[in-house]
This record gives C-alpha cells, structure tokens and sequence, in this order.
C-alpha cells in the first residue's frame, strides 16, 4: 500500500533529474474527536486519526513543450473502524495524479485532477466537482489541494488575454471496489459522464465565468447551468456572487407511515452564494457570506425530516442515519450565513476563525485555527464545535467536537 | 495688459515646462530597459543595519500598454511558491498549495517598504505626466527635477505624486513618492545601472521608509535574461499553470 503512494514520488524524485523545477510538500494531521453516541445519558466515544499526504509536481520540458506533472496521495489510518472489523484500519488513496502540458495559449491536463470552480469560502453552487460530501466538512477553499480528492478527466482549456474557454470530461468510471482488502482507488468512481464547458472573461472590474454541466447517468440526464463573478470597489471590497440552476433535484423525506423514504422532485432549484471580502492587507482578510439553497426543505418539511430523524434516533433505527446521509451537511435548509476572518499576529502566527450558521434553526459550526509558519514548516492547530439544540440540522451529524493537529513540512 | 501678458507667459511657461518634463519622461523610460525579460531578485528589508526580511523573487515582465508581470517567490521558505501576476493596479495572488487567485491591491502586499507599486513599475510615462521644476544637487550629482502627477485615467495607482531626479545621461538618481492625501511616503536611490537589451538596467533600488527611516529595503537584480512570453501567460486563468523555471542569465 504504501509501495503505492510513494511510487509515484519516487518517480518524480527520478524525473527531478532531468526537470527544470519542483515543488511539494509532505503533511501529516492528526485528528482527534469526541463522538456524542448518546443524547439520553450524554456519553462519548473518542477517536484518533491521522493522515499523510505527500505531494511532488514537477516541470520539465519534451520537445520543447512544457510538462508539469502532479502526484499527490493520502494515507489515512485509524478512523473509527470498531463496526467493521472486516475493514483495515488504514486507507490509501492517490487523490490526484495528473499530467499539464500546452503551447502558448492551448493547454491539456490529463488524470486524476481536483477541479475547483466557484468563488465563495462556505459553498459555492458552481463547484461541481466537489467530492466532499456527508459529514466530513473542508476547511476554507484555502486548503482545497490538501483534501479533496480529484476526478479522472481530460480537460482542455483555450486562454488568451481576452477571454478563456475550457472543457472538462470526466467520463464513467465504475470499478470494483473491493473495500476489504482495501484496494487503494486512483479512481474517483462515478456511475456517469459529465462535461463541463466554461467562459471566463473581465469587463473592467467584474469578472466572471458561466459554466454549463452535462451529466449523463443510466436513465436519463442532468443539466446545470452556472454563473460565478466578482467584482471590486475600491482598493480593499470584492462582492463575488456563485449561482447555479439545476432542471432537476431530488428531496428525500420520511412518506406518510414513517417506514421509508421517498424522493421528492424538484424541478429547477435555485442556488445562489454572494459574499463581500474586506482585505486590510495580504494576510488580514474579512469575509462575509450568504448562501441560498432553492432545493432545501421548507419549514413543515424541515421539521417533519428532524422530527422522523429523532424518532428513528431514538429507536436506534438505521433510517435517521440514512435520511441525514442522503442530506449531507448544510444541505437540508434553505439559508446560511458565514463570517469568517483571518489575522496575522505576528511573522510567524496566523489567526482563522469561522462560524456557519444555518438561520432556520440556529445550528451551525464554529472553528478556529491557529497556525505557525516556522520556515520550511507548518504546524496548525485547530479547534472544531458543532453545536446547535436537539433536533436541529447539526444534531444528526456525529463529530461534535473536534480538535486536530498537523505537521506540514514544504520545499 | 501688463498683467495679462504677464499671466499668458505664466500659463505658456507652465505648458513648455509639461512638454519639458514630458519628453523628458520618455527620454528617461526609453534609456531604461522595459520588459521583455525574466528576472531574479532580491529584496532585503532592514530596520537600521540590522536585516528584518529578505525574500528572493523570480518573474516575467512584458512590454504592454499596462505593467504586466508574472511574479514566483523563490524564498524565504514560507512564501516559496507564492505566485503573483500584476495587470496595472490589478494584482492577484495564489498561494501556495491553493486553488482560488484572490486579488490585492499594489499596497496590501508588503515587501519591507517596497511595494509591488515599485517592483512592477517598467515606466514612469505610462502612469504620470510630468512638469519640469529646475536643477537639484543629489550626492554631488547635478540633476533635473521632474514632478510627476499621475494621469486622470490611472488613478488607484500606488503613488499620486513623485518628484524624480534624473541624472546628466538621462536615469533616474533619487525620487520621492507621495501618496495621495500628499503625504511623503518613499524615498527612493537607484543606486546602479548597466547595459542589458542595448539600455541601461536600474540593478539595485534603495528604498527609505519616509516616516520612519531607520526602515529601508533594497531591491537588487541578481540575474536577468532576455524572454518574451505570450500575452496569454499575464492572466488570472494562467496563474495556476504558471510554473517558474530556472534560466541563463545575460
């Protein structure tokens, strides 16, 4: 397994011979959360993890054309494995493995590449290839290479200084997953095609990107259509707008005996995210935003899915888990708000906090970190707390608090 | 009549000394080199002798109706990989390990007192209109003196006002740079010149903190090569894909 991971480093080691520059880092976090397993008699489960990630990208030149090449894997051991003892205790993944190349203004990625579209921190609507998904939650977009996990694909992109054109196909991967030798995936499986096409171009201070997406699943299709801008005032405001329309989106709320889920259809669902960002300087920076979630629950159907999610709860049924899984966090309601600020006290430290808030029923998140930069090395500590009343949104998801640690070591 | 005539020479006087100084202005810019070229460079922030940071940048610049450069922080190890395009006053920046450009203005990135303002600057008559204002003595050296307004059509730049002096062989020897509420910001020495492209290459700038001068970065060229990358390189889209490397220095 971890033959895996490093083969791809290694070979980059090799090619480092022969290129012109490298970059990388190595990144080791370990997280450590207290799991509340009983609202009656409030007790806990504690869990340790950590994870490694190690990430090389190379340049070099072929034929007088430029190559870069990224590899970037993950290993990640001691998650809450007690359940299944059939699992291993450790996971291994390439999360990103993929080659850049180009002439002048035409250029090529090929592989397993993260491909991140949108502008807002919390949530943008546009970003479509966002493999995050149930409880886990990323930090800020700010550390988006280090966690997620790209798609296979082959992407094209035209830039010139006008405007830019790109196409993304990410085309049907279904692989078997033998989970309990715990096969390493380079793929990011999916059971369907997709095709995003994408225009970005600036008039005077506004710039912004319209993407249209095109799934193709096994019965049938899906369409979005996307808008992201920003635009700025003045020397230290950016108000950025991410919007995306979808024809169809799928609900799930408990039917009428409380026995099964079913699927709601709703048709052209409405997301929309805008924010403004005041940047005092380079590391001090303010946000605020507002994200509008069309397909999220209205006040009856909310509190009928929290309601069934408790009884369920209660009764130690599989089902609450299933219908907030199905969820995912901060998907169920209609409007959140974010403000998050990020400080530098000195050379060294930096300060971030942020807090999610879901405004229907006051659950949200709050997390803070603080980070020292000691030349050549990260260490980061940051606090996590999930709070919010019983029978809210944020009740369902199991880490309630979380602390974690991480070492990072760049060159 | 006396008095009209006196105004009339008045107002000519001020016009020859704007077509003074203007053509000055673009006898200075045409002596110094522009872009196109790759560089390597050097900026030392002191406070008194004592060296407070020191970062070493490489990057691209190209000749173009706006300051166009590509910016890639070598060190310190914190900032290594740091990249940065500069359009003008539009200045975006990627941090290292990050997907999102997020954008800044020339004076919310700090270099020790260099501003990117300075780092980016290729030529003075692009941004400013200049008057002449007599002759000065600057270490010895007898120079003109040139006040640079900046133009209607630039504003946000990082400097409203600068007061140049330009040496006998037509390069710049002292400035100082005025913020727009009229406050003396930067005191500026370019300290160095030699021949790169068939001009005259500024190789090393001193700049004083004028508020407080015990703080003062140098700026010093330590390699630069001839290079001309395509238009396309110099946008946001770009920036991620933007990978520095290495060259030959002339």
């Amino acid at each position: 397994m971890i033959r895996r991971i490093l083969l791809p480093i290694i070979l980059f080691l090799a090619i480092a011979e022969y290129g012109q520059s490298f970059d990388g880092f190595y990144n080791i976090q370990s997280t450590f959360s207290t799991y509340r397993i009983s609202e009656e008699t409030d007790s806990n489960r504690f869990s340790l993890s950590h994870t490694f990630f190690a990430n090389h990208s190379e340049s070099f030149d072929i034929f007088n054309t430029s190559i870069n090449a990224n590899a970037f894997g993950k290993i990640k051991s001691g998650e809450d494995q007690e359940a299944d003892k059939t699992k291993s205790k450790f996971e291994s993944k390439i999360t990103e493995f993929y080659i850049s190349m180009g002439s002048d203004s035409i250029f090529f990625d090929f592989g397993k590449k993260h491909i991140k579209t949108g502008t807002a921190l919390f949530k943008s609507p546009t970003y479509y290839f966002d493999s995050v998904s149930g409880s886990t939650w990323k930090r800020d977009s700010n550390s988006e290479k280090k966690t997620k996990e790209g798609t296979i694909g082959l992407k094209a992109e035209w830039i010139n200084p006008i405007f830019t054109v790109s196409e993304y196909f990410s085309p049907r991967i279904t692989i078997n997953d033998d989970r309990e030798k715990n096969i390493e995936r380079f793929t990011s499986e999916q059971d369907f095609h997709r095709s995003l096409s994408s225009l970005s171009f600036r008039i005077i201070n506004l710039d912004a990107s319209l993407f249209f997406l095109y799934t193709k699943r096994n019965h049938g299709t899906k369409i979005n259509s996307g808008l992201t801008s920003n635009i700025s005032i003045g020397e230290s405001f950016t108000f950025y707008i991410d919007a995306s329309i979808a024809d169809k989106k799928y609900n799930y709320l408990p039917d009428d005996n409380l026995y099964t889920i079913e699927e709601i259809l709703i048709k052209k669902p409405i997301e929309a995210s805008s924010g403004i960002s005041y940047t005092i300087d380079e590391n001090n920076t303010l946000y605020a935003e507002y994200y509008y979630n069309g397909a999220g629950l209205n006040k009856s159907d909310y509190d009928d899915a929290l309601d069934y999610m408790d009884k369920m709860n209660s009764f130690n049924y599989g089902s609450a888990a299933l219908l907030s899984g199905k969820y995912g966090l901060f998907n169920m309601g209609k409007h959140y708000v974010m403000i998050r600020g990020s400080f530098s006290i000195n050379d060294s430290y930096d300060f971030t906090a942020m807090n999610i808030l879901n405004l229907y029923d006051k659950s949200g998140l709050f997390q803070s970190e603080i980070l020292f930069d000691g030349e050549g090395f990260i260490i980061t500590f940051m606090g996590r707390n999930y709070y919010g009343r019983k029978k809210t949104e944020i009740s369902y998801f199991s880490n309630i608090r979380e602390a974690s640690a991480e070492f990072e070591v760049y060159f | 009549m006396k008095i009209y005539l006196s105004l009339l020479l008045f107002v000519l006087s001020i016009h020859i000394n704007a077509d003074d100084g203007n053509a000055i202005l673009k006898e200075v810019d045409a002596r110094i080199y522009t872009p196109n070229m790759a560089f390597e460079m050097d900026i030392s922030a002191y406070k008194g002798s004592k060296l407070r940071d020191s970062n070493r940048i490489a990057g691209y610049s190209k000749d173009s109706d706006r300051s166009l450069v590509l910016l890639y922080f070598i060190s310190p190890a914190s900032l290594k990989g740091r990249k940065m395009l500069m359009e003008g006053n539009y200045i975006w920046m990627q941090m290292p390990r990050t997907k999102n450009a997020i954008r800044l203005s020339p004076m919310q990135i700090l270099l020790g007192e260099a501003s990117n303002g300075d780092v980016a600057r290729t030529r003075f008559s692009a941004d400013y209109n200049a008057v002449h204002d007599g002759n000065e003595m600057i270490d010895g050296k007898k120079c003109e003196r040139l006040i640079l307004e900046v133009k209607s059509d630039k504003k946000g730049s990082t400097y409203s006002k600068i007061i140049l002096r330009i040496g006998a062989d037509k390069l710049p020897v002292y400035a100082e740079f005025f913020a727009e509420s009229g406050k003396m910001m930067k005191k500026v020495f370019y300290r160095s010149f030699s021949p790169f492209g068939g001009k005259m290459m500024q190789k090393k700038i001193e700049i004083f903190d004028a508020v407080n001068s015990e703080n003062h970065t140098i700026m010093e060229y330590v390699k630069i090569g001839a290079k001309n990358l395509p238009l396309s390189h110099f946008t946001k889209e770009y920036l991620d894909r933007f990978q520095y490397t290495s060259f030959g220095a002339q």
